[in-house]
């Protein structure tokens, strides 16, 4: 279980600066965190896991390219952001839960549906801000600078985040809809 | 009451539990992806670099630095920008070659035209949407005009419209337009691969013309463009929120379309306490089944699946009906007896057989266990495309060729998945996730000839309503077309038939370079 003071540690900085060297530790080191990333978008784990090899391959091709390989997770992020739009457009294709009922079986299904029919609901901005701070672990400021938002308009839209989600969150128990 | 940190380490505790880790295929995939590149020869480039470093001292030594000059242009544009009365901005597609967004700015009011589609408008903290397509209109409270809380008309603004940003600047060149001198100045956004090309007009410092642009292999090409023009006299009426007096208001609409919702038709019983009560059940002439239903059916491993009394299964039509990704109007906002309406698209697998007369409709629990079954009879009317409420639910489904196309792609990809067992008989193949997917490629699957040829007719099908799709928008259908001529080259390849195969994949990765489906290749089984 995760404590306060956990929550409050990633105000600061995020995790310990990683230095990959080559594509190989670039892979170990960011898959989970973009995998995560993108399958809070994509419900469909094929599909979700076919766009994370998209922008994990995009990455290893702009990989010599990358000038600061001490942190490149901000840089994988924005890669996997756009590839989670292309991917939208490409397929014409929304959110359909329901549908993808059938293709969660292979993981905690109940919970992660719970967890992202409240995801759904919330307007998209709040959503991938929600998902950058608590699942990914991104400090505020790197969310602010992948969604391109000065600091206040961060903080904003994660207090406001925070709120709906909670709202949501006991409309849905309240609704018996977990049961 | 939860405090602040509660409501983190609740929301904290959640997404951790609901996370899901790489599957092992993937990280093997990424490993080895990422060791073949590692390991791969360089190209000996050094040579290119010491020319390279070359000019650029040169041209550093006699000039300021491009980049700075590159910064000092855009920051004088953003000044230049701040001063403005008035503007209109025109965005073009230039894949179609057409408007697909005109906007209009006059001391803090805003008014957004999508050619065929809506109209907004912006003042005094509110935004009026009108969409001519469905009478409706709907009225938010918004701080800004844009949903990514921009205020005012600032360089920034345009530019993260188009997907830019200010870093990495750098000059292109110079020149004239139009008749004035200009300056031309580059923002790469790296990470998600796009580039502005800003016109600045050299004696005023505004932005006359911009181009967005994606990286195609060995260069940039110009996907979208914009247009502006400065300080004319624009009629107050613009943004005046006149709507025609037909017109419906959102909530009203939703109100309405509830009342068609109380009457239930059936209820799958499984012993939940939230069971699902079908609500309307309607069918168009292809045989299309539109089901609206309440019931908890998100949040439990619960699952639906239809089958006609013709024996013909049914597959979800995927548009639209989901939650979206976008802020629209969707179906999770409406409500009948305080219970959320579901609304469903269901395909006939094959578009030969007999329409049917009733339908079977079963929910299923985790690993597939039939929970409850109703059989359900199918009313004599029918709509002729889709129900009317389609079109005010989603934007995407706007009439026929929409449905036309899913449809063609929805059969094409079924008909892939059929393979003939030894004993002769039909079998639908699942990957391990028991989601259908593409089996043309791999090894020892057999497949009946007719259902090949029936999987290239819809995608010939498809790409051709791609095309009416792409002149009805006038907006490029490319990507859309690139999967399925990747499709195609699946399907022909299973064919024998090489030359046209591979035809079809040169055509997929000329439309859509940046999906990569060299590296698909290798990866259907």
């Amino acid at each position: 279980m995760l404590s306060a003071e956990a929550v409050h540690a990633d105000e600061a900085a995020t995790d310990a600066l990683t230095t990959v060297k080559t594509r190989f530790d670039l892979q170990k080191h960011y898959l989970g965190d973009l995998h995560r990333y993108v399958s809070s978008f994509i419900v469909h784990s094929g599909e979700a896991e076919d766009v994370t090899m998209e922008a994990l391959n995009a990455a290893f091709e702009q990989f010599d390219r990358l000038r600061n390989k001490d942190n490149p997770k901000l840089w994988l992020l924005g890669i996997a952001r756009r590839k989670v739009v292309n991917h939208f457009r490409r397929s014409r294709r929304e959110f359909p839960l329901e549908e993808a009922d059938g293709m969660l079986r292979s993981g905690p299904s109940e919970t992660r549906a719970y967890v992202h029919e409240i995801l759904r609901r919330l307007p998209v901005l709040q959503r991938e801000a929600l998902i950058l701070k608590y699942a990914i672990g991104l400090s505020q400021a790197e969310v602010g600078a992948l969604l391109k938002k000065s600091p206040a308009a961060t903080n904003s839209l994660l207090q406001r985040a925070r709120a709906r989600f909670i709202e949501l969150d006991a409309e849905t128990l309240a609704n018996g809809e977990n049961s | 009451m939860k405090t602040s940190t509660d409501k983190e380490v609740r929301i904290a505790e959640l997404l951790e539990a609901a996370a899901i880790a790489p599957s092992a295929a993937l990280r093997d995939k990424a490993e080895s992806r990422a060791f073949a590149l590692d390991t791969a020869p360089r190209k000996r480039k050094g040579w290119k670099l010491a020319v390279i470093a070359a000019f650029a001292l040169l041209v550093a030594a006699l000039f300021l630095s491009p980049k700075a000059y590159a910064a000092m242009v855009l920051s004088r544009a953003g000044k230049a920008l701040d001063g403005v009365e008035t503007c209109t901005l025109t965005f073009r597609d230039l894949r179609s070659g057409n408007v697909v967004l005109r906007e209009y700015f006059d001391r803090g009011l805003w008014r957004f035209e999508r050619p065929g589609s809506e109209i907004s408008i912006y003042r005094e903290g509110k935004m009026w949407t009108y969409r001519p397509d469905v009478n409706l209109v709907s009225t938010k409270a918004q701080d800004s005009p844009f949903a990514k809380g921009f205020d005012g008309f600032k360089l920034s603004n345009l530019l993260d419209q188009m997907h830019g940003s200010l870093e990495n600047v750098d000059i292109e060149g110079g020149g004239q337009l139009n008749g004035r001198d200009v300056l031309r100045v580059s923002i790469l956004n790296a990470p998600v691969q796009e580039k502005m090309i800003l016109t600045v007009d050299k004696s005023t410092d505004l932005p006359l013309h911009m181009d967005a642009q994606k990286p195609i292999q060995g260069g940039w090409r110009t996907e979208e463009t914009v247009d502006f023009s400065y300080n004319m006299p624009l009629p107050e009426k613009l943004f005046q929120p006149d709507f025609p007096k037909t017109a419906v208001d959102e909530d009203t609409a939703k109100a309405n379309l509830a009342r068609d919702f109380t009457h239930v038709l059936a209820t799958l019983d499984d012993g939940h306490p939230n069971p699902i009560q079908i609500r309307q059940l309607v069918m168009n002439d292809r045989g299309h089944i539109f089901l609206a239903f309440t019931g908890s059916m998100g949040l439990m491993s619960r699952r639906l699946w239809i089958e006609g009394d013709n024996g013909v299964e049914y597959l979800r039509g995927q548009l639209g009906l989901g939650g979206s990704i976008s802020d629209a109007f969707t179906p999770t906002d409406v409500f009948v007896d305080r219970k959320r309406i579901h609304l469903q698209w269901w395909i006939p697998s094959r578009g030969d057989a007999a329409l049917p007369k009733g339908l079977a409709i079963r929910t299923a629990g985790s690993r597939d266990v039939e929970t409850a079954k109703v059989e359900v009879p199918l009313s004599g009317q029918r709509v002729r495309s889709i129900p009317r409420y389609f079109p005010l639910l989603s934007a995407s489904i706007k009439d026929d060729l929409d449905v036309r196309l899913e449809e063609a792609q929805k059969q094409m990809g079924y008909a892939m998945t059929l393979i003939i067992e030894d004993d002769g008989k039909r079998r639908r193949i699942s990957d391990n996730a028991g989601v259908p997917c593409f089996v043309s490629s791999g090894p020892g699957f057999k497949h009946d000839p007719d259902d090949v040829a029936f999987a290239l007719k819809q995608a010939d099908i498809a790409l051709n309503l791609c095309d009416q799709v792409a002149a009805r928008d006038a907006t490029g259908m490319d990507s859309i077309k690139a999967g399925i001529q990747f499709d195609r080259y699946e399907i022909l390849r299973y064919l024998g038939r090489t030359a046209e195969a591979q035809e079809a994949l040169s055509e997929a990765k000329r439309m859509s370079p940046e999906s990569h489906f060299e590296q698909q290749e290798g990866w259907t089984f």
